[in-house]
């Protein structure tokens, strides 16, 4: 996936973002991506759902204080 | 990072047995951006797609058959180097990317205790990465590669004829290998990024879902709906199960019925044999029937042969016979004279008039008249006319003809010409079975007809079990919406009293909604980019002014568009290669890094002015172009003068042995 494909993804996001869930943090959703993206092309399915899990984990701890 | 920091550029291949390569060859890459082409040209059959699948099997490890199929490993080796003992097998590809070096080397060996090898796992692979100089650990050699070079993205700048014709499937609506294509394509255009993510985030809904069904299960209000929460989880459950055999089952049916049209297909040169010598048995027949026939009919002939013996006596009898019959006609014609006018003076003395005018005769007349039919009764009297001499001659020359007509002889020479010639056939024919026979020893007929039952019964199968998976599929997405709604009403209203699990599901309920509005736009994106790209590509390419450009389809499928921006139905070969050369380039453009295009025998269906543009654009379109060509499509300086400047080096392969090829500089 070439950069140019990436800008796409994330403009796609951002804009759902807006339209979807205007209040949802667009840094939660670029991090995600990111992981999604680290992990496309090696098939470990496993290593990418744990990395999200932890991350939504953390932010749901940062939200609570 | 820029795309220009990305770029891939192929150093050096060195190969070692690699397939007709037998013992080291290598090719080194033009590195200049200015003269970025490579050509090797090769007769047919002389080893050029073995260069590609050289390539493709030192990055990923596989190479291409027939219909892209995976070779088996242990077929990859040089036969001539196997049966000499040397088994190693190497292909090393030295590449910068990124602005590092790097230094592929993949080794296959026979495994310690193998004496003679009989199938892929007895060879052992090993797979080497420097990069900069330093060794890359093993564990991470194929994510440095997925970096910059995916294997999903190879089918892009790694391609053959056979590739290339396999985008003609994208434009049929509803082709199953248009749909697996389409994921191979959405794959290297990131897709999985955001469907993926939505998977996952949709998993991790699940698991706070069950996880505030067992909170609600203890609170008295909300005990009913868990239980019917974790009714619809267990259901949930057994249908991804059923699912997930459902889709075995199909790709397994799907597996078996492509592996059976393969034999099947192979079997197309046996059947056409089989009508040949079924053709040639029926003629077969038919000469034995026609040689049984001709050989009694010669052995009357033979028994008839003393008339032909006979002929030329019988000829000087029957012209002898022919002469007493003009004779004999004659009298009798005079005969028949006579008795008219005894008939004719008789009637006129009894009537005293004229018999044909009725005029009175007069006295003297009759007296004349009587005078005259006592002369002719006596001329009568004395005429000798045998008519039964005459019958009897017209038969004697009718028998004599029938005699003569049918000339034994003749009739005999021509028969054993005609037997002859017969024999001769017969005898090509049966040797033409014998062949036949003995090529079609090896094949099965009735296997074969048990592979084509075998084969519609697959089909048959796979057509329901499409069906039953559709119908799994629409029963797990309305038991997933029950399943969302029973959630809702286990959580509390207020965020106050919401616990974590009830959070974890509203934050993912929020990010599964962005990932699944994304995925469309995404794509919808995508398809823009590549159709714009290709379009681009298209008209550098396309020797027709009249087209305006291509329009994608749902499966990214191109069409190509006239100047009204209608869509043309039709299309010729050519095109079609043109369009497809104008997709890769659009998807290669949205899809990965600049690097290297590599093209075997790419110009099949070309004509030389759409040759021309093409050669004329590619350098210009990636930081390499390689091509492996035979000398029937590109014709020396006619075809390469468009990019005579940009070619940096030119190999050619020549044959040693059928099975041993060297490469050499040009």
């Amino acid at each position: 996936m070439s950069n140019f494909t990436k800008d796409i993804a994330i403009q796609s996001l951002l804009s759902s973002v807006k339209e979807v869930a205007p209040d949802l943090s667009e840094d939660l959703i670029e991090q995600i991506y990111a992981i999604e993206k680290h992990n496309q092309f090696n098939g470990d399915e496993e290593a990418r759902f744990k990395a999200i899990k932890v991350l939504i984990e953390r932010y749901i701890d940062d939200q609570i204080g | 990072m820029t795309r220009l920091d990305n770029r891939v550029k192929l150093k050096s291949l060195t190969i070692k047995n690699f397939m007709p390569y037998k013992g080291l060859s290598s090719i080194d890459f033009p590195m200049d951006d200015s003269r970025n082409t490579l050509i090797v040209f090769g007769d047919n059959m002389r080893g050029k797609t073995s260069l590609l699948n050289a390539i493709r099997w030192g990055f990923y490890g596989y190479a291409y058959g027939r219909h892209l199929r995976k070779i088996p490993l242990n077929l990859l080796p040089n036969s001539e180097a196997v049966k000499e003992g040397d088994w190693e097998m190497v292909a090393q590809i030295k590449f910068e990317a990124a602005g590092s070096q790097y230094d592929l080397r993949r080794v296959a060996r026979p495994k310690k205790h193998v004496a003679v090898i009989q199938k892929p796992e007895d060879i052992e692979v090993e797979l080497h990465l420097q990069k900069n100089g330093a060794a890359v650990a093993g564990n991470l050699i194929e994510e440095e590669i997925n970096q910059f070079s995916p294997e999903q993205v190879s089918r892009f700048f790694l391609f053959d004829g056979e590739l290339l014709q396999e985008y003609e499937e994208l434009l049929i609506e509803g082709s199953d290998h248009g749909k697996r294509i389409k994921d191979e394509i959405e794959k290297v255009l990131g897709v999985p990024t955001l469907t993926n993510g939505r998977e996952d985030i949709r998993n991790i809904l699940k698991l706070a879902q069950k996880q505030q069904a067992v909170e609600a299960s203890k609170t008295k209000e909300l005990e009913s709906i868990a239980e019917r929460y974790q009714e619809q989880e267990t259901k949930l459950e057994s249908l991804k199960v059923d699912l997930s055999s459902l889709t075995m089952s199909l790709r397994k049916t799907h597996d078996d019925r492509v592996t059976l049209d393969d034999e099947i297909e192979k079997y197309e040169t046996v059947f056409v044999k089989k009508a040949q010598l079924d053709s040639f048995r029926a003629r077969q027949k038919e000469i034995d029937s026609d040689i049984k026939a001709k050989t009694t009919e010669r052995k009357m002939l033979v028994g008839d042969i003393w008339k032909d013996f006979l002929a030329p006596r019988l000829s000087i009898k029957r012209d002898s016979l022919i002469g007493e019959q003009q004779e004999l006609n004659s009298l009798a014609n005079e005969n028949n004279k006579i008795k008219l006018l005894i008939e004719q003076a008789t009637l006129a003395n009894e009537s005293s008039a004229c018999p044909t005018c009725g005029t009175t005769i007069n006295e003297d007349k009759l007296n004349s008249n009587r005078a005259r039919l006592i002369e002719l009764k006596s001329k009568l009297n004395d005429f000798k006319f045998d008519e039964e001499r005459s019958f009897d001659v017209a038969v004697l020359i009718k028998t004599i003809n029938k005699v003569l007509e049918n000339k034994v002889g003749g009739r005999l020479v021509d028969l054993d010409s005609s037997l002859s010639s017969d024999e001769f056939n017969l005898s090509k024919i049966e040797n033409n079975i014998d062949n036949l026979e003995e090529e079609l020893k090896s094949y099965s007929l009735e296997q074969l007809q048990r592979d084509r039952q075998k084969r519609d019964s697959l089909f048959r199968s796979e057509t329901t079990l499409s069906n039953e998976l559709e119908q799994t599929s629409s029963l797990i997405d309305k038991t997933e919406v029950e399943i969302r709604a029973l959630s809702t009403q286990m959580q509390p209203k207020e965020t106050s009293r919401k616990t974590r699990a009830g959070q974890t599901i509203e934050l993912c309920q929020k990010i599964y909604a962005v990932f699944d509005s994304s995925v469309e736009r995404f794509r919808s994106n995508l398809k823009e980019s590549v159709e714009l790209n290709a379009s681009l590509a298209f008209k550098e390419m396309t020797t027709q002014e009249a087209y305006s450009g291509l329009k994608i389809n749902e499966n990214y499928g191109l069409t190509i568009l006239d100047q009204s921006n209608h869509e043309v139905q039709l299309r010729s070969a050519g095109a079609e290669q043109i369009v497809a050369l104008s997709l890769i380039a659009g998807l290669g453009q949205a899809g990965r890094a600049s690097g290297p295009v590599i093209m075997d025998t790419p110009f099949g269906r070309l004509d030389t002015k759409h040759r021309k543009n093409i050669l004329k654009y590619l350098p210009t379109s990636a930081t390499q172009l390689v091509m492996f060509v035979h000398d029937g499509e590109i014709r020396g300086s006619e075809d390469l003068d468009v990019i005579a400047s940009r070619i940096g080096a030119q190999y050619e392969i020549k044959e040693v042995t059928p099975s041993h090829s060297v490469i050499q500089k040009r």
